[in-house]
């Protein structure tokens, strides 16, 4: 016989190996933890920003205007001699921000949704499914801009205008992964003690499917910063003076060929961030999948 | 009394391409005590009949006729909600995959101790004694550990002795196995045929035992049921059927377990018969080596003495005499 503490020490162990096994799966990874090390600063810089920024990133100073990057301000500054890197730095709370909680949000809608409909299947799960349909023909994108123009500018309508067209994404996603649980035997077996349908769905359905939902959220930020800068450029989302980086970069526009730094600089940011978070999504699926997972 | 006498037990499954009777007035009791085996081929019926007991019959299956009389109760008759106070707590089943009737985010501990809650709404937090001893009851090793695991740290041996546990928890009289081992290697199988004789010994418990497998059958049973096409076609002592097979369809199966080790593995000639056409008469007849022409005619009837019966033409005309 084992001892108790021999086996409890084992089972441990073999925990450990399986971190130390995801972990150096992500760090050979080299782009992947590259990607990773890039959305910390970045975001580590933006929580930065709501405490403390090198200078005001509202006020104007007409005798800095259009100042190349020099060591005073290291990316520059405007038209309005607005110091870029305060703005970049100050902007990352309403970009990162609003994407993450316009996701989080979409997610959450999605997610109920698709757990009904797949739950319950029939005339319910039918008409959310047929809606959701609808709603995917358009791109991401096309639809986040018509809502914006429906709903107009600001903090709130662009959260909104992001988090609508994840919600049937996410429907449909967890849609299909409840199909694959609902028949399981276990769920058969609470259905025979009468339990509720949400106490199912929640219960028993959601922990085994939440994995799959958390991997996607990672996916989605990239689309969600771009759409929220997209909007921004467009003049749709967070209106000026509000330092979000697509509409800094969609004020900046009028100086791409005299000053291109100014509207170079906050755009090769986005795009730098966006597929890094991309990447990420890939690194950590492969890292976080057994199957992927290179154990040693 | 008995415990269990089911009586001409009928169970139809409606499927688009027709209709299948997969038992066909099925008779059988079971003592207090006492292990009862059901041996047929895969879609002979003996696992709806497993699950017709208890009344889990999936739909499209439909229970069409007969009485299920438990402690002289029609568990046919019982509305849902007292039939849910029998499950578990008077009868309990235990299946062939006991990793899907696990769910994989709660620790197998927690697992069981939901089983005295939906019987009891005992607080769950005060369970944890009394699931460690039933987990060493069932023969896992190191149980204080082992009641935090979740089901992927745990082989299918184990898993299917956590099933167990969750079925003897509440000490059922009645416990419906069905093809617990199949899923398991000989060993494991083995084992888990040595914990339930000693649960039946140490609760007085009664089993009905599914198998495809008539070796595993007899190592466990007091009595043997062959099932062939939704029929009982041999019933009687386990001893008795294993050394002197009478129907035709035992004898082969018999035959055929005995060969298993030797070089030659005899087989039953031809396929087993198409559900949704039976043929006419004997429904084994097309296969049966003693056939003869008036089996195409015959009707179904079972010749009994007092420790079994076997339902073929060839005992109809010496047996009686």
């Amino acid at each position: 016989m084992i001892e108790r503490e021999t086996l409890l020490k084992e089972m441990n162990e073999h925990k450990r190996t399986i971190k130390i096994a995801t972990w150096k799966t992500f760090k050979r990874n080299k782009i992947s933890f590259l990607s990773s090390l890039i959305i910390l600063g970045v975001g580590a810089l933006s929580v930065l920003g709501i405490f403390y920024t090198p200078y005001d990133p509202y006020k104007p100073r007409f005798s800095e205007a259009l100042m190349p990057p020099s060591l005073t301000h290291p990316l520059g500054t405007d038209w309005l001699g607005r110091d870029i890197l305060s703005r970049i730095i100050a902007g990352g709370k309403y970009t990162l921000g609003l994407a993450f909680v316009a996701i989080v949000i979409g997610a959450t809608i999605g997610t109920f949704l698709g757990l009904a409909s797949g739950y319950y299947l029939g005339l319910i799960g039918a008409t959310i499914q047929r809606i959701t349909e609808v709603f995917l023909i358009l791109p991401t994108l096309i639809m986040a801009t018509l809502f914006a123009a429906i709903l107009g500018t600001g903090l709130l309508s662009t959260l909104l205008a992001v988090a609508i067209p994840i919600i049937p994404v996410y429907a449909k996603l967890v849609h299909s992964a409840t199909l694959r649980v609902r028949n399981e035997d276990y769920i058969e077996a609470a259905k025979l003690l009468k339990k509720s349908g949400p106490y199912i769905m929640f219960n028993h359905i959601l922990p085994n499917i939440l994995h799959i939902i958390i991997v996607q959220i990672t996916y989605y930020m990239g689309t969600g910063i771009l759409t929220v800068s997209a909007l921004g450029f467009l003049g749709l989302g967070v209106p000026s003076p509000t330092p979000e980086w697509g509409t800094i970069v969609g004020d900046a526009k009028g100086y791409i060929f005299s000053y291109p730094y100014v509207v170079f600089i906050p755009g090769i940011l986005i795009a730098i961030v966006v597929v890094a978070f991309n990447i990420l999504g890939d690194g950590l699926r492969e890292a976080l999948d057994p199957k992927l997972r290179r154990l040693l | 009394m008995k415990l269990l006498e089911v009586e001409d037990l009928s169970v139809e499954y409606h499927l688009p391409q027709g209709k299948v009777k997969a038992v066909d007035e099925v008779s059988l009791t079971i003592d207090k005590g006492e292990v009862v085996g059901v041996v047929g081929e895969s879609g002979s019926g003996k696992s709806t009949l497993a699950h017709a007991v208890i009344r889990l019959v999936r739909p499209p299956g439909k229970i069409v006729g007969g009485r299920v009389l438990f402690n002289g109760q029609d568990l046919l008759k019982l509305n849902d909600e007292d039939i849910r106070k029998i499950r578990g707590k008077e009868i309990s089943m235990i299946f062939q995959d006991p990793s899907s009737y696990l769910n994989p985010v709660y620790p197998v501990g927690f697992q069981i101790a939901e089983v005295y809650e939906a019987h009891n709404n005992t607080n769950m937090k005060k369970l944890n004694g009394e699931v460690v001893s039933l987990l060493k009851k069932v023969r896992i090793t190191d149980s204080e550990v082992r009641v935090g695991s979740y089901p992927y740290e745990l082989s299918g041996g184990m898993k299917q002795r956590i099933l167990i546990a969750m079925a003897i928890a509440l000490k059922p009289k009645l416990l419906i196995a069905d093809e617990p081992t199949s899923a398991l290697d000989t060993t494991i199988q083995a084992e888990i045929l040595s914990l339930l004789n000693e649960l039946k010994e140490e609760y007085g418990l009664s089993i009905l035992f599914i198998s495809h497998d008539i070796g595993v059958v007899s190592k466990i049973a007091d009595r043997m049921i062959v099932m062939y096409a939704g029929k009982v076609v041999e019933e009687g002592p386990v001893r008795r059927i294993v050394e002197e097979p009478l129907h035709p369809y035992t004898k082969a199966l018999v035959l055929a377990t005995k060969t298993a080790r030797k070089k030659k593995l005899f087989s039953i000639p031809g396929t087993p018969p198409d559900m949704f056409n039976l043929p006419k008469g004997c429904t084994f007849y097309p296969r049966c080596p003693y056939a003869k022409e008036t089996c195409k005619e015959w009707n179904y009837k079972m010749i009994r003495d007092h420790e079994g019966g076997v339902a073929c033409a060839i005992y109809e005309n010496t047996g009686s005499s």
